[in-house]
């Protein structure tokens, strides 16, 4: 317990891809999508009804489950509100991915790319705007394939997995959820942080429709 | 870009959690015991931003410091000045050093004469411009007072020798846009301020330049004057209080 000492990360691998553990990473978003366990779940901790919240998406009788936090403080508190909740907690990390990644064992990551980065070396990217059609008039970054969220699990066949894309929205939110998608179907997905109010603030270049 | 002031409304104590909700990177500055390092992990948790910096503008001769259990319970180090005297180990922080929080920058001014390793942190939201936005002042600029330069246990000559510092590092925050906004360590009630402290929490750049009393004063021997003539007698325990902040002493009762 605690990702500490001698925790057993390969018992706990085993389990997961026998299916007979779920591990919920509590950490932020942000830091799930730079590098997780696969096969883990993004449900960062909050004070307001993350318990309840869990509970009605997984339900709570999925079994044992396993609580990977960023600290010894949020592993109390989501150990804590699981349990009230009605889950069989088995297993805390309370060290993030510490203790994982020096088991060796394997990890997702996505990588993040800056507006900046993204015009310097634009002609290594394919980028997708997956905003809603009404939010391209306020301009699209020149050559992006438009496919809003929602269509693209049906577009990603007509996607190349020899290109690298660059996923934008409006704020890096939406996209993020977008690149985690596509990276965890083996494509090379990065997420462009802040978006499109980032890439106009820095009055990069954009085409109009 | 993520602001959050945190007060101890009884001790007249402001902290601060900033960061940027982009890049999920923040920052606590001068962290309050009262308030507790739970409260400052979850909340930033709440605005999705991790703590990755726990600073603190001087040794806190008034009020006990939540740094070192909320650097601790993150596995970070508390960052001082560089010139900080505290019997453990810290990240020392000087002139124009720039911390990264995604796109939030936030540049250390030393600003000394409250305490010998007093800094300010000038902050950019470089998502908006390039320009401070805001600056954390600790003790060194109230909003309508300045630090008092005798909480050292210091003799005359070395009070004297503080408050001039003191003069030159006001003066190094109003030079500052008028417009930045200006939040100090402490307001109303606390004991590290003087006569002119003002019970608002924070101020701007601005305002403190045409309307604080000290701090207006543009020639240095009359402000060391003035503010020698408004000394009055140190917070009780402030001799202990600085003792736990700086861990020289385990505990204190």
């Amino acid at each position: 317990m605690e990702g500490e000492g001698n925790f057993d990360y390969n018992a706990l691998w085993k389990r997961i891809n026998n299916g007979e553990v779920l591990l919920i990473d509590t950490r932020l978003a942000n830091e799930y999508t730079k590098k997780h366990i696969p096969g883990s779940v993004c449900a960062p901790y909050s004070r307001s009804g993350w318990g309840s919240a869990i509970a009605s998406y997984f339900g709570n009788d999925v079994g044992d489950v396993a609580i990977l936090a960023p600290n010894e403080t949020i592993a109390k508190a989501a150990q804590e509100e699981a349990g009230k909740n009605g889950f069989k907690v088995v297993t805390v990390i309370s060290d993030g991915m510490n203790g994982w990644e020096s088991s060796q064992l394997p990890t997702a990551e996505m990588k993040e790319i800056t507006p900046e980065d993204l015009y310097e070396k634009s002609d290594d990217y394919t980028v997708i705007d997956v905003r809603d059609p009404f939010e391209w008039s306020s301009g699209i970054i020149p050559g992006s394939l438009k496919i809003p969220m929602e269509e693209l699990p049906a577009k990603l066949q007509e996607l190349s997995k020899d290109k690298k894309y660059a996923l934008v929205c409006a704020s890096g939110s939406r996209s993020q959820s977008a690149a985690l998608y596509m990276a965890d179907n083996g494509f090379d997905a990065g997420n462009v942080i802040g978006g499109m109010s980032r890439w106009l603030s820095r009055s990069l270049p954009v085409e109009y429709e | 870009m993520i602001w959050k002031v945190m007060r101890d409304e009884n001790l007249g104590c402001n902290s601060y959690l900033l960061g940027d909700e982009v890049t999920g990177t923040g920052m606590v500055v001068d962290p309050l015991e009262s308030v507790g390092a739970t409260e400052y992990i979850m909340t930033a948790q709440d605005l999705g931003i991790t703590i990755n910096h726990v600073v603190e503008t001087h040794v806190h001769a008034d009020h006990r410091s939540g740094a070192r259990e909320l650097a601790k319970s993150l596995g970070l180090k508390v960052s001082f000045g560089a010139r900080a005297a505290v019997s453990y180990d810290f990240q020392p922080l000087s002139e124009g050093q720039k911390l990264s929080l995604g796109s939030v920058e936030v540049e250390v001014l030393e600003t000394p004469g409250h305490t010998p390793e007093s800094i300010s942190l000038v902050v950019r939201d470089t998502q908006r411009g390039d320009d401070p936005m805001l600056v954390m002042t600790g003790d060194s600029l109230f909003v309508g007072d300045v630090g008092r330069p005798d909480l050292q246990d210091a003799g005359d000559d070395e009070i004297i020798q503080a408050s001039r510092m003191q003069f030159e590092s006001v003066r190094k925050i109003l030079n500052l846009p008028d417009y930045t906004e200006l939040y100090p360590a402490h307001y109303g009630a606390s004991k590290c301020g003087g006569l002119f402290m003002s019970k608002k929490p924070s101020s701007t750049v601005g305002y403190e330049k045409k309307f604080n009393f000290l701090a207006k004063i543009s020639d240095v021997d009359e402000f060391v004057d003035r503010q020698m003539k408004l000394l009055k007698p140190p917070p009780e325990e402030a001799r202990e209080i600085r003792a736990v902040n700086t861990g020289t002493e385990m505990e204190v009762n």
